[in-house]
């Protein structure tokens, strides 16, 4: 008896919501505000990885441990404090020999193979306060990483094709390896809202002067489009546009500066 | 501070080690089947013979086989006569190899070897009980000491007995007497009579090996020890071995201390006579065979090396010269070429570095069958075979005909310069011979001879070191003739014919896509007082004993796959892979096959397997000092010989396997696609990167060379590069000390 009376409540409520909800959207103007908001990187990227593989797991430690020895001596040998790696943790997986990757290439059978093992630690080698550096510097600063990365053992990207199937698939292109990092987006991000939020003003008065209604006050906020993402922030810069979770900060693959762009959803309230 | 940050490693490397400590017994534990060969020359098949699944060693008829085991039944029965008639019969008709006495128990240090039914049978018989050998001393004492009175009438004729006219008619009698009758009375002394003769000849290796057998096998001899010990010690000093002479040398000590022996006519006390013994260098010690490989990498070929305590060191990026032959993206516009061929094209050209030699002042390059003399004081072109041009538009016939651009072999001695050739136009008008030896006059570059009549030669000639320009000096050199029969050739240097064959047996070779044929492993040559050894790169090692002119042992070892079957539609990358491994150092060879996953130590004169080990297939022996090997595959590492661990390693950026590093005192040099790295020898670090002035080759071949002063006191020491387009000389200068200081990379 009581849970019938409950749920009876409980339909009574959701139909009210909605009923309040159509109300309001009939009475109020929703609009759509962009905002930018453009700053230098303030990191530079390097997407590395060191390997070392043996047909015995202790040479595969001996070699691991010595190109994670030498690889980070000679980043220190830089001596330059903005510069660090980041380890992003390691894997150990059975390699295969290129014997082996040949043959199945070549659809024939693999008898057995060899049982390398391969430990893999995924890095990033990161340089902070790029945006400090005069652009010629920094290029300089950034290809003298890569080369010292290089030289020191340090995997740079991902593999570069070994066949016209693989290069097809990466576009004909190589990865990128380099990327220009704008880590605190605090600053940034309240410019761009601002800029948006004073867009769909705009929008919607333009409208209300139109309709000859009197634009209200702000009824909901929605970041992002309207239809169904929560936000959606867009990143931009150059001719290139990257996007990853807003709070990791945004990355671009040219040192140009980096563009915040924000899309709100506005409901104003439509004045008596 | 001024250093690099660097986060969360530590702890993550801590969990690491953890991990592969326990995974580490695991993988050694895990066996592995691998066998086959890297891909090499084509040879044209006239009809299709049997092809063996892998390198096929001859062996001997199952009678042969059935008849040893009778022998070892009998033994063990102690049924005297019957095992003895069966081991004459035996001796009387075997041809081909067998396995050692328990082979079929793959425990043993004799894993995996096969040796002349002979020497078989000699090593059942060292085993004999006491009674065995009464019985059979009864039995053979008689025909072995009338060959003993043949060799001492020999010495003094007379009684009617014909002389043995040549010493070595002399020691072929003794070796009858050590390999058929060891065991009777007078066994110990043919022994030790042959040791004489064999150290007389220079034959150092063996003449240390019949004494140590006469010592450590030959049971209730009558030959004083202490004497026996002593010749040891003395072919051991003049083998350079060190470590093996300062053993024996206490156990002289120990053993025979205040015992007087007979030393050259003069009596000596044993024990301080060994001990005032001092090593002859091994570059010294190995005076009879010695391949060009090795001389080249010491630096011998061309010049003198530097004094003790002085290093060698490139100190400066600035080349002295350059000989320019190709532009940089030559081998790229070849390799595209080849690439519109469609499928199954598995030639490839990006990554081939040219072959060299060094002789005097001058270096010789075979670039893919163009070879071309350079005058290393000047460093102008000497003079050239045919014309660069000719080689690079011909690209699609090197992929259509199976030419792999990897294999152009060259060497050089006695005034002369031997090239490995291939002319595919002959193979497009469906001629034989396409594949050719060739031989030119160092000076002049005049044509001096092509072999002829052996089959297709896949290694160039291993000119052993002081073999002058006369007559009769050899080379050695491996064919496969067109029943698929792998033979050694002794090659006179200066007519090409040759001089004796021993055939090896039938390697497994695969098939070549476009011009039929089939392709083979490329085998490794290296000598070694007296024996020639030969890794056939397909999965066994045979040791040729170079004065009889026969297979003395032969070993079988690990190797790769053989792809039997090319029928695949996608184009193949390059694969990384390296020669194979076969040099020998104080009396062991190490062994490995192209892309094969284990390193053998061979105790050569036993011969024993010492130890194996798994190492990367991709890996090479590069080099060997004092206790340590140098291994080179993507990474440079250091393996401990006693412990065999690995002792550090450096990531090279190699970009193809075919590279020639230098191991010299302190310092390992390495041409790689990111200039030269010259790495402490001693932990690994990286001294100095020179970008030098070839800086889009690939990698590079690379030789010291002393130029302008015979005499290794006057003139300049270079550092070579050879690379697919250009050979460069850097300036080299000889410092004190182990290493030179550390400049910043």
């Amino acid at each position: 008896m009581k849970f019938r009376a409950w749920m009876m409540v409980m339909a009574a409520a959701m139909a009210l919501t909605l009923w309040g909800a159509a109300v309001r959207a009939e009475e109020g103007i929703t609009v759509q505000g962009g905002g930018e908001a453009t700053g230098k990187p303030t990191e530079v990227e390097i997407t590395a990885s060191l390997t070392g593989d043996g047909e015995l797991a202790t040479d595969a430690t001996v070699k691991f441990r010595d190109a994670k020895k030498r690889a980070l001596a000679a980043i220190a040998g830089l001596k330059n404090p903005d510069i660090s790696v980041v380890t992003q943790g390691v894997s150990i997986t059975n390699a295969m020999d290129a014997n082996t990757q040949m043959m199945l290439m070549r659809g024939q059978a693999v008898q057995g193979g060899t049982q390398k093992v391969q430990v893999r630690e995924n890095d990033r080698i990161v340089l902070a306060h790029a945006d400090k550096l005069e652009p010629d510097v920094l290029l300089d600063t950034v290809l003298k990483i890569l080369d010292t990365a290089k030289d020191a053992g340090f995997q740079i990207g991902g593999p570069m094709p070994t066949s016209y199937y693989e290069m097809q698939q990466m576009g004909g292109q190589g990865s990128t390896i380099v990327a220009f990092r704008l880590p605190e987006l605090d600053a940034l991000r309240e410019q761009a809202y601002k800029a948006a939020v004073a867009d769909a003003r705009a929008k919607a008065q333009r409208i209300a002067d139109l309709t000859g209604v009197k634009l209200g006050r702000i009824l909901s906020v929605t970041e992002g489009e309207k239809v169904n993402s929560a936000s959606r922030v867009v990143v931009m810069n150059g001719n290139s546009v990257m996007s990853e979770p807003l709070e990791k900060g945004i990355t671009g693959n040219t040192s140009g500066d980096l563009t915040l762009r924000v899309n709100l959803t506005v409901l104003f309230e439509i004045a008596k | 501070m001024s250093c690099a940050r660097i986060r969360k490693g530590r702890r993550r490397w801590r969990f690491v080690s953890t991990v592969l400590a326990a995974a580490g017994g695991v993988v050694q534990i895990g066996g592995i089947v691998v066998v086959g060969n890297g891909v090499g020359r084509v040879v044209r098949a006239e009809e299709e013979p049997e092809v063996p699944t892998v390198f096929a060693v001859p062996m001997a008829d199952t009678k042969t086989i059935d008849k040893l085991d009778d022998f070892d039944r009998y033994v063990n029965k102690k049924a005297w006569e019957l095992a003895f008639r069966t081991m004459n019969a035996v001796e009387s008709d075997s041809k081909g190899m067998v396995p050692p006495p328990g082979g079929a128990n793959e425990s043993g240090k004799g894993k995996g070897f096969l040796f002349p039914a002979t020497l078989r049978i000699k090593q059942s018989l060292i085993h004999l009980p006491a009674e065995g050998r009464d019985a059979y001393r009864l039995f053979n004492d008689a025909a072995a000491k009338a060959l003993w009175e043949k060799v001492g009438k020999g010495r003094s004729p007379g009684d009617g007995v014909p002389a043995i006219p040549t010493a070595s008619d002399e020691a072929a009698t003794l070796r009858k007497i050590v390999n058929q009758y060891f065991l009777t009375s007078i066994g110990d002394l043919a022994a030790d009579r042959l040791g004489d003769v064999l150290f007389e000849q220079g034959n150092f290796a063996e003449a240390a090996a019949v004494w140590q057998s006469a010592v450590e096998e030959y049971p209730d001899g009558h030959l004083p020890m202490a004497k026996l010990q002593v010749k040891r010690c003395v072919a051991l000093a003049r083998l350079g071995r060190k470590e093996e002479l300062a053993g024996l040398v206490v156990s002289v000590k120990q053993a025979y201390a205040g015992q007087k022996v007979t030393i050259g006519g003069a009596e000596v006390d044993a024990a301080e006579f060994v001990a005032g013994l001092s090593v002859d260098s091994a570059d010294d010690a190995a005076t009879q065979l010695t391949p060009p490989a090795t001389m080249a990498a010491n630096g011998v070929a061309a010049t003198s090396e530097p004094a003790a305590g002085q290093v060698d060191v490139l100190s400066k990026d600035e080349s002295l010269w350059q000989i320019r032959v190709m532009r940089s993206n030559a081998m790229a516009a070849m390799e595209q070429q080849v690439a519109g061929m469609g499928w199954a094209v598995d030639i490839h050209f990006v990554g081939a570095v040219p072959t060299a030699a060094t002789a005097g002042d001058r270096l010789f390059v075979n670039w893919m069958g163009v070879v071309y003399a350079a005058d290393l004081q000047t460093g102008k072109m000497l003079w050239r075979t045919g014309k660069f041009s000719e080689i690079t538009q011909r690209a699609t016939m090197f992929a259509q005909y199976g030419v792999n651009p990897d294999h152009f072999g060259i060497s050089a001695g006695a005034g002369k310069v031997f090239a490995l050739r291939v002319d595919p136009t002959r193979m497009q008008r469906g001629d034989g011979g396409a594949y050719t030896l060739d031989a030119f006059d160092a000076e002049t570059g005049k044509s001096a001879w092509t072999a002829n009549g052996m089959g297709t030669v896949l290694t160039e000639p291993c000119v052993p070191e002081g073999v002058s320009g006369s007559e009769g000096g050899v080379g050695y050199v491996v064919t496969v003739g067109n029943d698929q029969t792998m033979s050694l050739v002794a090659l006179n240097l200066q007519t090409g014919k040759s001089e004796w064959t021993v055939q090896l047996g039938k390697p497994q070779g695969q098939q070549n896509n476009y011009g039929g044929g089939m392709l083979y492993g490329l085998p490794a040559i290296t000598a070694s007082n007296g024996t020639v050894y030969v890794a056939t790169n397909n999965g066994a090692m045979l040791a040729v004993n170079a004065s009889e002119h026969r297979v003395a042992w032969a070993f079988k070892n690990d190797t790769k796959p053989v792809a039997t079957e090319r029928m695949y539609w996608n184009p193949t990358p390059r694969v990384f892979e390296t020669p194979a491994t076969l040099r020998e150092e104080g009396g062991v060879v190490y062994l490995k096959d192209s892309s094969a996953p284990t390193l053998y130590a061979i105790d050569a004169e036993s011969p024993a397997l010492k130890w194996r080990r798994r190492i990367a297939p991709e890996e090479m022996v590069i080099g060997i000092r004092g206790q340590v090997a140098y291994l080179l595959g993507q990474d440079l590492s250091a393996l401990d010989l006693n412990s065999r661990q690995l002792l550090w390693s450096t990531r090279i950026p190699v970009g193809t396997g075919l590279l020639r590093p230098l191991v010299e005192e302190g310092h390992i040099y390495v041409a790689s696609q990111r200039g030269i790295y010259d790495v402490d020898s001693g932990n690994g670090d990286v001294l100095h990167i020179f970008r030098g002035s070839d800086r889009e080759a690939t990698g590079g071949r690379l030789y010291v060379v002393h130029v302008g002063g015979a005499d290794g006191a006057t003139g300049n020491d270079e550092l070579i590069c050879v690379t697919d387009s250009a050979v460069t000389a850097y300036p080299l200068e000889r410092k004190s000390g182990q290493s030179a200081p550390p400049p910043a990379p």
